[in-house]
């Protein structure tokens, strides 16, 4: 009880504020590493609710404003919290959890720099764009939004930073590749 | 073009402060759980929102039918139908201020909360949403965070549309929902494209994914225990629903091989075949456990030797086929279905396992157990000692000689039992085993007043303390109070009858004691019973108390009866006579000699004149036109009306 009028008072008197911070040398890490180092983010909430931010995202630049191919895109990633809102728990409890490159992994982290948590997010840059011919028989793309909106969960007031990581596929092994992080701090 | 709402543009212009708020104030959009299989926390829930259905088809109920239409497609095929109750639904009403979608090819702009859109980056099937309007949608909700696995958008517009992504989204055209299944073969099963045409760019890598590979080497194949041994690696043909190795997935012609020759991963329209299934089904249960529930709620738990106590378990059923439940003791095979029993389990401290399983045959590979769940619990089996003898009362005592009784614990057969007692409650003076197995002890006593009660015995095992009596043994006590009170009455004739407790010293008197209408104890011999007729009306209740010399018993339980009083009705008036005095008439008449008096009188009129007075005195004085006049007079009471007295006739000229 005394855990979830903490997080209501979160919720009603802090203000959440993000700065902009793309990753300037992209980082990358075996996705397992994390996995087997630090706890999910639903393991580590009570079942009460939770801050959750709005993040737009600024993907890539797009001169027709419309979807761009990842492959020949100039990406931006630029993050600024827009809203914020809470989510009820529990939260998504995986028996066993799978890295899929349509995910996203956003890690907390506190004061000290100690990774709190980690959670899995469908990636919202993605628009699969595929169609049938006359069989049936599918072509497509894969598109990314130029812009798109990262709803992410707070963890608990000690997070002062959310790290954005694509998951990707080497061939071998799946590895997180940083894409800005979200600072999260108390006015 | 699509409006924004309020609350976006809000977000757009205010302040972080503003914004923070204002999420939070919208008023949340109506949310039905349309399909309710289980708790989200072990269920997988679909959430469907629809984009550009008015407030007018929301509230006719067209929304609701399309979005019905949605979901019987979606789990009409496989593996959805068979693991249908393995999912929740849930519809969202987003209302929009105008219908349909937009279409910038032809000029097309509508109003609609998500901002749905064909001809998204220029590909004419490619419906775009806001994914922030469905974000802000989903916060105003109060679906919880593991009710909202998998999000669809139904787009009302017929022709055919849709994409993939975060958020899949839908047209109503029927084949749309071929591209849901589809996208979420990508998104919720994390399976590849079977397709080869290219872009994407062809994958050059061995794929994470399970149904597409570029190994060759038939043991190495990740769907290989799903391969014939007779079927050639690659495989050539275009054999339907083969498992084999085709070439050509991931949007390569050559070098990466698909499993089946045509999945719904690479055509829609076609099932997804068997490796696609056993994916989609393994994904299932990552989020939904084969183990709903269990009984009893805590791993460790004590039981009686030979007593049943059932343990049971709950679990989801798939459509055509049931989860396999089986229960061990001690890691040995004990029993199979929902249901477990104690009974037979030995003293001593044993380990009950459950496991469920499902055995489908759609599934050939669990590497990680997904599709099996156990619970545990701690059995501690013990004697039945722990149940205690009841119902111990005195049944005589005569002299310093006391006479007990009690019953026997059921759960098991006691050795013997031990009487202790002492002169306060719960005291131990002293402790004297029966010496036999019988419900029963004959002792002498001291002389006094003791509290005692009885342990069973089974070995060298003693049971709890039974219910603890107090018996007098040569000494005055105040009888017991009596029992089984039962009344009854007719008329006004009372009858009671008790039972006197043995317990206690014996009444020498019994003692009725009457309150409600009156308030009185009257003083009976030392009875069982009371019979009094002249019973005033009214309520009572009554109680009995047994007495002696050392005092009175507690009251017995008390009865309530209730006497209605009689009602007896006025005799006929007498002397009933008229005289006239010009157009003036006066009747009079005399009270009845006899029975209850009367509260009022009815003189009735008949012939020139029709009718009826009620009066309360004994005479009526009127004015009467011309005619002759036929009277009569009753006498009234609350109980009702004599008869009429005899009639008399006067003529007016």
């Amino acid at each position: 009880m005394d855990r979830t009028v903490r997080r209501l008072q979160a919720l009603v008197f802090l203000a959440w504020v993000a700065v902009a911070w793309p990753a300037s040398a992209q980082t990358e890490r075996p996705a397992a590493d994390l996995a087997g180092a630090v706890p999910t983010v639903a393991s580590v909430v009570a079942d009460a609710e939770v801050p959750q931010l709005h993040v737009r995202w600024q993907v890539a630049e797009s001169p027709s404003g419309g979807p761009v191919r990842p492959a020949d895109m100039i990406p931006l990633n630029r993050f600024a919290v827009v809203a914020r809102s809470s989510l009820r728990g529990p939260l998504v409890r995986e028996r066993d959890p799978q890295w899929s490159e349509h995910d996203l992994v956003v890690v907390a982290v506190d004061g000290t720099g100690r990774e709190t948590s980690w959670q899995r997010v469908r990636d919202p840059r993605i628009l699969r764009a595929e169609l049938p011919g006359p069989t049936g028989e599918l072509t497509g793309d894969v598109l990314y939004r130029p812009e798109a909106e990262l709803v992410v969960v707070v963890p608990d007031a000690t997070t002062t930073g959310l790290h954005v990581y694509e998951t990707h596929w080497t061939g071998e092994q799946f590895v997180l590749r940083q894409l800005g992080r979200i600072n999260v701090t108390v006015p | 073009m699509t409006l924004l709402p309020p609350c976006t543009i809000r977000v757009a212009l205010a302040v972080a402060a503003s914004w923070a708020l204002c999420l939070a104030h919208a008023s949340a959009e109506p949310v039905t759980t349309v399909r309710n299989n289980g708790p989200s926390a072990n269920r997988v829930d679909l959430v469907i929102m629809g984009d550009g259905f008015t407030a007018a088809e929301i509230a006719s109920g067209a929304y609701a039918t399309q979005i019905e239409v949605q979901v019987q497609r979606l789990f009409a095929q496989e593996p959805y139908l068979e693991y249908n109750a393995f999912f929740n639904v849930h519809r969202i009403d987003v209302t929009s201020a105008q219908a349909g979608a937009d279409h910038p090819e032809r000029g097309v702009f509508v109003d609609t909360a998500l901002n749905a859109s064909y001809n998204c980056g220029g590909i004419q099937r490619l419906i775009c949403v806001s994914n922030a309007n469905v974000n802000a949608v989903l916060s105003r909700t109060a679906l919880a965070g593991d009710a909202r696995d998998i999000l669809l958008v139904i787009v009302n517009d017929t022709e055919y549309g849709g994409s993939g992504g975060a958020v899949a989204v839908a047209s109503l055209h029927a084949s749309a929902t071929e591209l849901v299944l589809h996208e979420n073969g990508h998104t919720f099963a994390a399976l590849a494209d079977e397709y080869t045409s290219s872009p994407p760019a062809c994958v050059t890598t061995e794929p994470a994914n399970v149904n597409a590979t570029r190994e060759t080497r038939r043991e190495f194949i990740k769907w290989r225990h799903w391969i014939d041994p007779a079927t050639p690696v690659p495989t050539p043909g275009s054999a339907i629903g083969v498992p084999g190795l085709y070439e050509g997935a991931v949007y390569c012609v050559s070098g990466a091989y698909r499993p089946t020759f045509d999945s719904k991963m690479r055509s829609l329209g076609r099932p997804f075949e068997q490796i696609n299934t056993e994916q989609h089904i393994r994904r299932v249960f990552n989020l939904v456990s084969p183990l709903d529930g269990w009984s009893p709620s805590a791993s460790a738990v004590t039981v009686v030797l030979g007593v049943p106590t059932p343990f049971s378990v709950s679990v989801p059923r798939p459509r055509t086929h049931s989860l396999a439940v089986t229960w061990f003791v001690d890691g040995a095979l004990a029993a199979t279905g929902l249901q477990f029993s104690s009974a037979t389990l030995a003293l001593g401290v044993h380990r009950i396992e459950v496991r469920v399983q499902d055995t489908t045959g759609l599934v050939r590979s669990d590497p990680t157990g997904l599709l099996t769940e156990t619970h545990a619990w701690d059995v501690t089996v013990q004697n039945g000692a722990t149940e205690v003898p009841t119902f111990l009362t005195a049944t005589a005592v005569a002299g310093n000689t006391v006479t007990l009784a009690w019953h026997a614990p059921t759960a098991f057969s006691p050795t013997g039992y031990v009487l202790e007692g002492g002169i306060v409650p719960g005291e131990v003076l002293d402790s004297i085993p029966t010496g036999s197995a019988a419900p029963s002890f004959t002792f002498t006593a001291p002389t006094g007043a003791f509290y005692i009660r009885v342990h069973a015995l089974n070995g060298s095992t003693r049971s709890g303390a039974s219910n603890e009596i107090r018996i007098f043994v040569n000494v005055p006590t105040p009888p017991s109070a009596p029992t089984n009170l039962l009344g009854g009455g007719a008329n006004s004739t009372i009858v009671l009858a008790w039972q006197n407790a043995p317990g206690g010293g014996g009444p020498t008197a019994i003692v009725l004691d009457v309150s409600g209408a009156l308030s009185t104890s009257i003083v009976l011999p030392a009875t069982e019973g009371f019979v009094y007729d002249g019973v005033p009306p009214g309520t009572y209740t009554l109680a009995v108390r047994a007495v002696n010399a050392a005092g009175s018993s507690p009251a017995s339980n008390p009865v309530t009866l209730t006497f209605p009083a009689t009602c007896a009705l006025p005799a006929t008036p007498v002397n009933l006579a008229a005289v006239r005095n010009g157009n003036t008439v006066t009747v009079t008449w005399s009270l009845p000699a006899a029975g209850p008096a009367p509260s009022g009188f009815v003189l009735s009129v008949t012939g020139s004149y029709v009718g009826a007075f009620p009066v309360s005195t004994r005479s009526l004085s009127a004015v009467a036109g011309p005619g002759t006049y036929v009277l009569s007079v009753a006498a009234t009471n609350p109980c009702g009306s004599s008869a009429p007295s005899p009639t008399i006739t006067l003529a007016v000229p």
